[in-house]
């Protein structure tokens, strides 16, 4: 059983190369830099948070309802005891406009939330996701929970919204829509953190980096089972892969313990309910079969077109699959499209996503066939190269 | 274990290696041509042949890199075909090109490919020492390999294959970039290899290993043998009288 040395040799080969250390550790870096950063900033000078509130409120039964006073209310108490939040009032609607990050509560809100107990109010957002649906959309007592419980407002770029009314079963929908959507978004980017880097360590450890290293020829004219070689490359993917996963977790994780006691720590939102072990579980498996595919794909080429055609069909390849892979899926990870579902990348992202939701076990079943059928050939085609003397040749 | 495992494979044959009409196609072009060879025991066979002769194909061939179009090869006695992996394991190569890992050391690369091969660092380690020493690499010995020069990790390709190949070296240009003190030490201890019992086959353009260590002589033209006998055949064949070097070109020349 040559697989032990053979892995031995391949992590310490890989892990000796600077440009691997530093591709781990760089992103790390920059988004240990770039989640700590701002604190350094708001220490400085408090978050600003602009108001509007022009409810005129109602009467109703001789008593005085006006739910913008509310909240704004709530606001203040809320944020009494915070100094790195301030409040600024604002006094027409230009202000609000021009304003970074602000809320506008317009005259007729409690009005319209009374005659149909669904309101909106505005907020200026930069950007707008799926997460920030529901707070900007909800009804009345949602809004002031959000505003208050949740503390949303400061960790959302404002952007002026168009006034939308929904149903109390939209608002469901936009519920659930919520929470696919903080894992598929993630998913999707780790996935193709995945992709990228475990065929990038391909180059360094793959049957390219034995020929460069002149290495064929000795490896196959020892006792180790060709697929022993083959196996070990996948494992090593793997394992960078791997890696590359966990510098970045471990760059949110220090965000995350450095944000303890402060207003960002929704940095990172996944759903408590989420987080089960049958879901960590598919999560894995999106990894390893992401890497698997990847890998022996990367192998493939590099055994059938030699250490330079390899490298770059292989990559080339690779790349647009994984771009076709993320920019589909980002655009709406929730999606599947025609040509989300003839990438093989898909596959594993998709099968990940209906195991955690909980549906289309049929289309589950065809994906996984899919996933093995697809690993199968390519391994054949791996092993039919070496068989094949293809190997050898340039 | 891997002398118990050579003891299983060798036969009682005279031969270490025998092709019997092999022949090689790759990509409709023929490469060998009913080659027939046997390489005797405990001597030095060199296998020469102009650029594109067909050398370093029939070297694959016995190492079972190759599988041959057609014909039966036997290393150890026994028929290589069955017996590939065992018979691998117990084959020294020193190929054309200098292999190794440039981010290991270079007893890193060494102790990879050994334990690569089942043998234990523990049990070579005195014979590893004396033959760093002896072609002077001691002091490169912990050198990230990328950093040798191309003579130090010649001589390095050849210790790894001393070391692996316990009754039969597979040598392909096993001097070529060496400085003349490191040459002469690697002449040496193929002669005192193949004194104590072990087969080389060698493949070089070097005529001094060639004068000193060759015993036996094939001679391979456009994938056929035209020349297989020892060398004093061989000299006299192509030039009677003459140098080695005379006969080694005529033999070329030869249709």
């Amino acid at each position: 059983m040559q697989l032990k040395v053979l892995l031995i040799k391949d992590l310490s080969s890989l892990f000796k190369q600077k440009a691997v250390v530093f591709t781990l550790l760089f992103p790390m870096i920059i988004i240990i830099f770039i989640g700590v950063l701002p604190l350094f900033l708001q220490s400085a000078e408090p978050f600003e948070i602009g108001y509007l509130i022009e409810d005129d409120g109602i009467t109703i039964d001789n008593s005085t309802l006006n739910l913008g006073n509310d909240i704004l209310l709530s606001l203040n108490n809320t944020l009494a005891n915070d100094d790195s939040i301030k409040l600024v009032k604002l006094d027409t609607y230009d202000e609000f406009i021009s304003f970074e990050n602000a809320i506008y509560i317009p005259g007729n809100f409690t009005e319209v939330a009374n005659y149909t107990r669904v309101a909106t109010y505005y907020l200026t957002m930069s950007d707008s996701n799926i997460r920030a649906q529901p707070i900007m959309t909800g009804t009345i007592v949602q809004i002031i929970d959000k505003v208050v419980t949740e503390k949303l407002i400061p960790v959302i770029p404002p952007k002026i919204e168009g006034e939308q009314v929904f149903s109390e079963s939209e608002l469901l929908d936009n519920g659930v829509a919520k929470n696919r959507g903080a894992i598929a978004f993630p998913l999707a980017y780790i996935a193709f953190l995945i992709l990228i880097m475990g065929s990038s360590s391909m180059r360094l450890t793959g049957f390219s980096a034995e020929r460069e290293a002149d290495m064929m020829e000795l490896l196959l004219s020892s006792v180790v089972h060709r697929s022993e070689m083959i196996l070990s490359k996948l494992i090593i993917g793997v394992i960078y892969g791997f890696a590359t996963v966990m510098a970045y977790i471990t760059g949110f994780a220090i965000v995350l313990i450095v944000n303890f006691n402060t207003n960002d720590s929704e940095l990172l939102t996944v759903p408590k309910e989420l987080i089960t072990v049958t879901n960590v579980l598919a999560i894995i498996f999106l990894f390893v079969s992401l890497s698997f595919l990847s890998i022996e794909f990367l192998l493939a080429m590099q055994l059938l077109m030699g250490k330079e055609g390899g490298d770059k069909f292989g990559s080339s390849g690779l790349m647009i699959l994984t771009i076709l892979f993320y920019a589909t899926s980002i655009a709406d990870p929730l999606a599947e499209t025609p040509i989300q579902v003839i990438n093989p990348f898909f596959w594993p992202f998709k099968v990940s996503l209906n195991i955690i939701f909980k549906e289309n076990l049929v289309g589950t079943m065809i994906y996984l066939m899919a996933i093995f059928a697809f690993s199968t050939i390519l391994l054949l085609i791996q092993t039919r190269a070496i068989e094949n003397e293809k190997v050898l040749f340039e | 274990m891997i002398l118990e495992s050579y003891k299983q494979l060798m036969s009682t044959s005279e031969y270490i290696c025998e092709l019997r009409n092999v022949s090689k196609v790759i990509n409709t072009t023929q490469i060998l041509s009913d080659v027939n060879l046997n390489i005797r025991k405990g001597r030095v066979t060199a296998l020469l042949g102009p650029n594109g002769a067909g050398k370093t194909t029939t070297i694959r061939i016995i190492l079972s890199l190759l599988r041959p179009s057609s014909g039966e090869v036997f290393v150890f006695g026994k028929e290589l075909k069955k017996n590939a992996t065992q018979i691998r394991g117990n084959i020294g190569l020193l190929p054309q090109r200098n292999a190794g890992y440039k981010q290991l050391t270079a007893l890193d690369n060494l102790k990879f490919i050994l334990k690569l091969n089942n043998i234990d660092f523990k049990d070579i380690e005195d014979e590893l020492i004396a033959m760093l020493e002896r072609l002077n690499l001691m002091e490169v010995a912990n050198k990230q390999f990328g950093k040798l020069s191309g003579g130090e990790a010649r001589a390095l390709g050849f210790i790894r294959a001393v070391l692996i190949g316990k009754q039969f070296l597979i040598l392909d240009e096993p001097t070529t970039g060496l400085d003349i003190a490191r040459a002469v030490e690697i002449r040496k201890i193929i002669q005192e290899e193949v004194n104590s019992g072990k087969s080389v086959l060698m493949s070089s353009h070097v005529i001094t290993d060639l004068e000193e260590l060759a015993q036996d002589i094939i001679i391979l033209k456009k994938g056929r043998v035209i020349k297989f006998g020892d060398r004093e055949e061989i000299q006299t064949h192509f030039s009677p009288g003459g140098k080695l070097e005379d006969a080694i070109v005529k033999a070329f020349m030869e249709d």
